[in-house]
């Protein structure tokens, strides 16, 4: 299975879900994750948000992404509690700091790495249609997933040259950067003159409301995610106001 | 035989939409290439002032190329809307559009024409990164709240001095000072190369 | 079909007319092939039909243009995409969206249709042209012939009467080209109208109707097909076009001889594909030095990879090379291989074609890059900024960095795919002249014509492995032929089989 940024395939994806369920469930757990309250009911509610990522990931066959993030969040947490019993100082400052930044991110960027590796441009397409994003934010939002694997190929290519010249002119780090990008950019330009071209002359941009052959549709397991994701709002919501 | 002129349109066109994807494109990857320095934490605060220095490379292209408001808008709203989808929180999603749309009223100002409010409005642009710094500020506490029980709240409370409220302020003004040097190393650039090259 | 009458066109950018005084009549259901020099003015005509003149390319238009009964400048380009479909050039740059069914989808999304209706639509465009192995794929898995024919296809999918396809063969392998060729065989047997800007004619023998030969903007004979098709390549050449038929390219003298016995030896190459069973192995091939070496081989064959290996551009394959200092692996300084890739402008960096060569040299030796620039012919060119140049002179700016690196062995990926004649005359001068100093010079290539103006032996690879391999005598011209002719014909016959039934 191919694996990329909103690349994903038909086949062998194990649990299918709404997009629109999924940028729900992104949004609310990285957001109620990166919260600062940590009390009451919350004290329930985290638990089970950190283990969200790991069941989305499990449940859509992405193991190894899975096993990956659970690794991560154990790791950060055994770092922080090793930490407290024999560091001090600043050591000690650094460490849980940094644990703990760990800790915060790793679940909705875990989730964001499901959403984007779950779903498929065309799926996302029509997410955003039936959420009635204008066409100013939707062609460019579709144009920069199309491009992104072609920046990436681009790079390779380049990064190849680059290795292949006598490596006097990568020493200096500006003009690394410089041998890089000015290829890039160039490709990347040229390349939007043609896929403009070829866009405008199938009629994008016309005043008719664009169809989607892809039909989003939620079913009864997104109902049940969004349920357990209200949940998870509304006690993040109350939470601070019961208790300060 | 009449000439036909070229056809001028007002506003985005879908040739803009495109431009405008594809160079949001170029910076989110820039960015995300810097931010992998990020898995090193100690580097975390220094990404505010490299992500700006190089994104001003695209951006002083990307101005020659779209010269219509709402283009910085629309990019600061799919950055922000990118970061929140890849898990960063919702705080990218207020910056992102914010500093977007405060970017293309500089560049209105100017006409999207004056190479000084180019610079400025990548400036203004650039602070848009703190988004991804809110929530460790925010919840700086309680990465001590442990050391709380262990050595007394006033301890906790000392460690957490070091990272004041206010230590923001000199993220967003650092992000906004390496956005307009960015961008111009970006027009240094644009002279030796895009507009030799003839794609400026 | 489609008026054209006097039309005049400059684009904003430029000084002189891209067109001027054009007139041109395609009556409905002729297949029209525009050909003539590169900056010749055809693609600008097909621009002039299919709308993007006036409403994306920027500049003066004059005259008067009727397609479908339509005025492009009076309508807007989605009013038009109903009427005429187009392809483009390069396949990887056209594609919007990222898997094939909802590219097919993109035009009649698009309109507006009914998804239910665009469903129906899609199947019998992907019967009609042969595409149902290719729906639901990601576009990032197919091949640069495969991603043409879906361009084809979703270019089929609103039914439009006139086909615009610009140079859509340019960066094809012949199996992949005889596919194009059903296609367009297809539409014209569906009675639609198309007109086609191309270099190579070969493949549209019996299918074009007309041959328009087009020389600075202007229409500069109009060639009746059989007649063009009958003549041969040296009549072509005064026209400034490439052959007209494989035959044509075959009655010709081949080739250039080299009779030196050094070589770069590869030996023991090993290289696996991620993720898959396939993969290349070379037990030994020699390269002889003073001379070109054409790699030919059937899309998929590793021709590449192979290339791009013995560069040392691939981490994780084995094998050694030899230029005559015992084995060393594939990635050693300084003395590894030199590629010019496919995609030549992803190794241009510096802010002129001097500096960039400069650079290139061990020691900022500006003597020995002024004698390379002139040895390639590219002195006038020298302070001119290498991305600005055209796809045949980037390629020979790309040499000379090699040359000017030193390097013994000297590898081309597909240096002349979209070139004209004069240009590909002048990379293949490029070419001999990079080998008269003692390389082993390697060219991957599809172009028959090259092989015939450049190389001097050549080595066939199918599935990861050399089968044949020799100097380009009779014996060994003749078998290149066979292999470009069958690999053509094969398609033919498909393609004439399914004509009777």
């Amino acid at each position: 299975m191919k694996k990329g940024l909103f690349l994903s395939t038909a086949n062998n994806r194990g649990l299918v879900l709404d997009p629109r369920t999924k940028v729900l469930a992104t949004l609310v757990v990285s957001t109620i994750m990166l919260g600062s309250y940590n009390v009451g009911p919350l004290l329930v509610i985290k638990p089970l948000l950190i283990a969200t990522p790991f069941i989305m990931l499990a449940l859509s066959h992405h193991f190894r992404s899975a096993i990956t993030y659970l690794t991560l969040y154990g790791a950060a947490s055994a770092v922080a509690a090793i930490a407290e019993s024999c560091l001090t100082g600043v050591a000690l400052f650094a460490t849980l700091g940094i644990s703990g930044i760990v800790r915060q991110f790793a679940p909705g960027i875990a989730m964001g790495t499901w959403l984007v590796t779950t779903t498929s441009v065309s799926e996302f397409m029509a997410a955003c249609d039936r959420m009635h994003m204008p066409q100013a934010v939707e062609i460019p939002l579709v144009v920069m997933l199309r491009y992104f694997p072609a920046i990436a190929d681009d790079y390779r290519q380049i990064a190849a040259a680059i290795r292949m010249r006598s490596s006097k002119t990568t020493r200096n780090p500006i003009s690394a950067i410089e041998n890089c990008l000015v290829p890039l950019l160039v490709s990347a330009v040229r390349g939007g003159e043609d896929l403009s071209a070829s866009a405008l002359v199938r009629g994008l941009g016309g005043p008719t409301a664009r169809t989607n052959i892809h039909e989003a549709r939620m079913r009864v397991r997104d109902w049940i995610v969004i349920a357990f994701l209200a949940i998870a709002a509304i006690c993040a919501v109350i939470t601070p106001l019961l208790y300060y | 035989m009449p000439e036909t002129p070229s056809v001028k349109k007002k506003g985005l066109q879908p040739k803009d939409l495109i431009n405008i994807g594809i160079f949001t494109a170029l910076y989110f990857i820039i960015i995300m290439a810097v931010a992998m320095l990020g898995y090193v934490p100690i580097f975390i605060p220094l990404l505010s002032v490299i992500c700006p220095l190089i994104g001003g490379i695209p951006y002083m292209l990307y101005i020659t190329k779209v010269r219509h408001f709402g283009m910085v808008f629309i990019m600061g709203t799919i950055l922000g809307l990118l970061m929140g989808l890849g898990g960063m929180g919702v705080y990218a999603f207020i910056t992102g559009p914010v500093c977007g749309l405060l970017a293309d009223l500089v560049l209105r100002s100017g006409d999207y024409n004056s190479a000084g409010r180019a610079i400025i409005s990548h400036g203004v642009l650039s602070v848009w990164l703190i988004g991804n710094y809110i929530p460790i500020v925010m919840n700086r506490a309680s990465y001590f709240a442990g050391i709380a029980s262990g050595y007394g709240q006033e301890y906790a409370n000392a460690l957490s001095s070091y990272i004041p409220d206010w230590s923001l302020l000199p993220l967003a003004l650092a992000a906004c000072i390496a956005g307009c040097i960015g961008a111009v190393i970006g027009k240094k650039l644009l002279h030796k190369h895009f507009e030799r090259a003839g794609i400026a | 079909m489609i008026e054209i009458k006097n039309a005049c066109y400059q684009y904003q950018a430029s000084e002189k007319n891209s067109l001027s005084e054009v007139n041109l009549n395609v009556a409905p259901g002729e297949v029209v092939c525009l050909t003539g020099a590169s900056g010749s003015g055809k693609t600008t005509l097909t621009r002039l039909v299919n709308g993007l003149i006036p409403h994306y390319y920027e500049g003066k238009l004059s005259g008067k243009i009727e397609v479908c009964g339509l005025t492009p400048s009076n309508h807007e380009l989605w009013e038009l995409a109903p009427k005429v479909g187009s392809v483009f050039q390069n396949p990887k740059t056209q594609f919007f969206c990222l898997d094939t069914t909802g590219e097919l989808a993109f035009a009649c999304e698009n309109q507006g249709i009914a998804p239910d209706k665009i469903r129906t639509r899609l199947k019998d465009v992907a019967n009609a042209l042969e595409l149902t192995d290719l729906i639901d794929r990601s576009c990032l898995s197919l091949s640069g012939g495969e991603k043409q024919r879906v361009a084809c296809g979703s270019a089929t999918m609103l039914d439009p009467d006139v086909l615009v396809l610009d140079e859509p063969s340019s960066n094809l392998d012949f199996a992949s080209i005889g596919l194009l060729r059903k296609i367009v065989a297809k539409w014209k047997a569906e009675g639609r109208t198309v007109l086609i800007s191309e270099h190579r004619l070969h493949w549209l023998e019996g299918i074009a109707d007309r041959i328009i030969v087009m020389r600075s903007g202007s229409v500069e004979r109009e060639i009746n097909s059989k007649q063009f098709y009958a003549s041969t390549a040296a009549e072509a050449r005064v026209l400034g076009l490439r052959a007209p038929t494989f035959a044509a390219i075959a009655a010709e003298q081949c080739c250039a001889r080299c009779e030196k016995n050094e070589f770069v030896e590869i030996r023991d190459m090993n290289y696996h594909y991620p993720q898959s069973s396939r993969g290349i192995n070379v037990s030994r091939i020699a390269f002889r030095r003073g001379g070109v070496t054409a790699i030919i081989g059937s899309n998929g064959a590793g021709k590449s990879t192979f290339a791009r290996c013995i560069c040392g551009l691939v981490s994780g394959c084995k094998g050694t090379k030899d230029v005559g200092e015992g084995p060393s692996p594939f990635s050693s300084r300084p003395r590894n291989g030199s590629l010019v890739m496919q995609d030549v402008s992803h190794q241009l960096f510096r802010e002129s074609v001097f500096d960039e060569v400069l650079d290139s040299t061990s020691r900022a030796d500006e003597h020995l890059t002024r004698t390379i620039l002139a040895s390639l012919d590219l002195s006038d060119l020298a302070q001119r900024h290498p991305l600005s140049l055209s796809g045949g002179q980037m390629q020979r700016v790309a040499l000379a960095t090699a040359l000017a690196s030193g390097r013994d062995l000297l590898v081309l990926d597909e240096p002349t795919s979209g070139l004209d004649l004069a240009h590909m005359e002048q990379v293949a001068a490029s070419v001999t002249a990079a080998a008269a100093e003692g390389r082993a010079v390697v060219v991957v290539t599809h172009d028959p014509e090259f092989i015939r103006a450049c190389c001097t032996d050549f080595a066939r690879m199918e599935d990861g492995l050399f089968v044949d391999q020799g100097a380009l005598d009779a014996a060994g011209w003749s078998k290149v032929l066979s292999f470009f002719e069958n690999t053509l014909q094969r398609n033919e016959e498909d393609w004439r089989h399914d004509g009777h039934c």
